[in-house]
């Protein structure tokens, strides 16, 4: 499958806390944006793909759009799963040539709507009484009795988890954490779509956040937000007609085995959430090895995430993410920038399509904070999903 | 306000043997391997044949977190308030508060043992506090 499809658009809305309009407008709006990107008309769409947790459904767009005949669409699940399984499951169905030119969208109002920081969503009231049902972790029947209710806080037991086996003390686990969170917010003073485009941190603004969920504080998180991203993939020939520089899968995978849930508790390990030799496959696939990957953009739920992406992409061994932090950071000459529109911690929260869409911009030459020569883009959800984009 | 567990067909025999005191887990009568949360078949060898049997009660920290910031009204009175994995010494992991003990003393690797807490009448949660008694408070 290696380099037989191609992004050829993007589109993105603003990135709000209140957008102010509903989700499906949001969604056109990125998606005609996208399309224009491209060069192609609605009339050209044969394929559709949206995250599972979307409210826009495939037949709201086709609708909306006119779009006269779409042979394909798909739903996936997840949230970090899905950031890659949307690239993934994109460029399958073209390299299959089930569909030729695919839409994918991400559409939320996660701030000014239903916010995925909250548990109410999950855990039901009847009445006077509150219950916690299903086996999800966090929220359910086993954990949400006991205060166990969001993802930041199952994130929260990882890194606690990790400190203790890197041997970090709370302010020297602190001082790594506030590092990430300071870079990407340095990056967004350079994003004007940055949520945070206009907000300084600095190491004292960082410790005076307050403890969230420890040892994870205000500034370790992602934002919450309105907005919209899509894409446009289709074959590689198509692509070179379309434009001059169309940006080519390399691979792109989903990963799932016993427990790994991206928010479980119940894995053995919950150091690894990559199956065994998934990584090394992505790698494989793709033709290339960390040494050759210039910029990353890994999904930040939590600025612990980037720690633990750099150890499961291969970049520091296991619990030694921390020290090549200390040592390399990730700013724009590092030996690997990340996350250089600020990431779901201050550009803003799509999901990890603003990863997608930024990840084309670094391969283009256009993004706000460009790296030089930039060939290879690695996207990672900390072993949920990941691609490999090139130029 | 707590937040009371919904037990379904498949957790039912958990969350009475809770209320009768027992700590249980699903364990497979053909490979005997043991879980949690409960699965409608065996994860090692898919023998549909469970029974679900007492466990030892005994286990050790596995991670741990504070959590200051309510992400559901019923326990917004409830913060700070810590929430712990502790693996048992059978296998399975379970999500616990750790009783009898001060947040602060909570540390991975400290072995706890199960106990009992009635969270809203004949409801009743299995929870863990320290085996040694020198971290009780």
């Amino acid at each position: 499958m290696r380099g037989s499809a191609a992004i050829v658009g993007i589109g993105q809305t603003e990135i709000s806390r209140d957008s102010g309009r509903s989700e499906w407008v949001l969604a056109l709006d990125a998606i005609r944006a996208a399309l224009a990107d491209a060069g192609v008309e609605p009339d050209d769409v044969d394929g559709l793909i949206r995250y599972s947790y979307d409210n826009v459904t495939p037949a709201m767009v086709v609708r909306a759009l006119g779009i006269p005949d779409v042979r394909w669409f798909s739903d996936i699940p997840f949230g970090g799963t899905a950031q890659c399984g949307v690239i993934a499951q994109a460029a399958a169905a073209i390299h299959a040539g089930i569909a030729r030119i695919v839409v994918v969208w991400r559409a939320l109002n996660e701030r000014s709507g239903v916010r995925y920081g909250r548990a109410e969503r999950h855990i039901e009231t009847d009445g006077p009484v509150v219950y916690a049902h299903g086996d999800r972790t966090p929220s359910g029947q086993f954990s949400g009795p006991f205060g166990l209710h969001v993802p930041g806080q199952s994130m929260a037991l990882w890194a606690q988890r990790y400190a203790h086996e890197a041997g970090l003390d709370t302010d020297g686990f602190a001082s790594v954490l506030g590092k990430v969170a300071i870079q990407q917010r340095a990056y967004a003073n350079a994003n004007p779509a940055a949520m945070m485009h206009d907000r300084l941190l600095d190491l004292d603004g960082y410790l005076a956040g307050r403890m969230i969920s420890e040892p994870l504080r205000l500034f370790d998180y992602c934002l919450e937000s309105d907005g919209a991203a899509a894409f446009v993939m289709t074959d590689a020939a198509t692509a070179r007609a379309l434009r001059s520089d169309p940006v080519y899968v390399l691979a792109a995978q989903q990963s799932l085995f016993p427990n790994s849930e991206p928010i479980t508790v119940y894995a053995e390990d919950l150091m690894v959430h990559s199956g065994a030799g998934n990584v090394a496959k992505l790698y494989r696939d793709a033709g290339v090895g960390p040494g050759d990957i210039s910029v990353a953009q890994f999904y930040d739920a939590t600025s612990f995430m980037v720690l633990s992406d750099l150890e499961t992409y291969g970049f520091a061994p296991r619990a030694a993410g921390w020290q090549y932090v200390l040592e390399h950071g990730i700013g724009p000459e590092a030996p690997l920038p990340v996350n250089t529109h600020g990431g779901h911690l201050s550009e803003g929260y799509l999901h990890g399509m603003n990863h997608i869409t930024e990840a084309v911009r670094q391969l283009r030459g256009t993004a706000c904070t460009q790296v030089r020569n930039a060939e290879k883009v690695l996207l990672g959800c900390n072993g949920a999903s990941a691609a490999i984009l090139a130029r | 306000m707590v937040i009371v567990p919904k037990p379904d067909a498949l957790t039912r025999p958990y969350w009475d043997a809770a209320r009768a005191g027992r700590l249980v887990a699903q364990r497979c009568n053909v490979c005997s391997r043991i879980w949690h949360p409960p699965l409608p078949s065996c994860p090692a060898c898919g023998a549909q044949s469970i029974v679900w049997i007492p466990l030892s009660g005994n286990g050790v920290i596995y991670s741990h977190t504070i959590i200051h910031h309510a992400a559901h009204a019923a326990v917004a009175d409830r913060t700070p308030y810590l929430v712990a994995l502790v693996t048992l010494d059978e296998g399975p992991r379970l999500v616990s508060n750790i009783l009898d003990c001060p947040m602060r003393a909570v540390r991975i690797g400290m072995r706890v043992a199960v106990t009992f807490q009635e969270i809203a009448p004949d409801i009743f949660l299995p929870q863990f506090r320290p085996l040694e008694a020198g971290v009780r408070s």
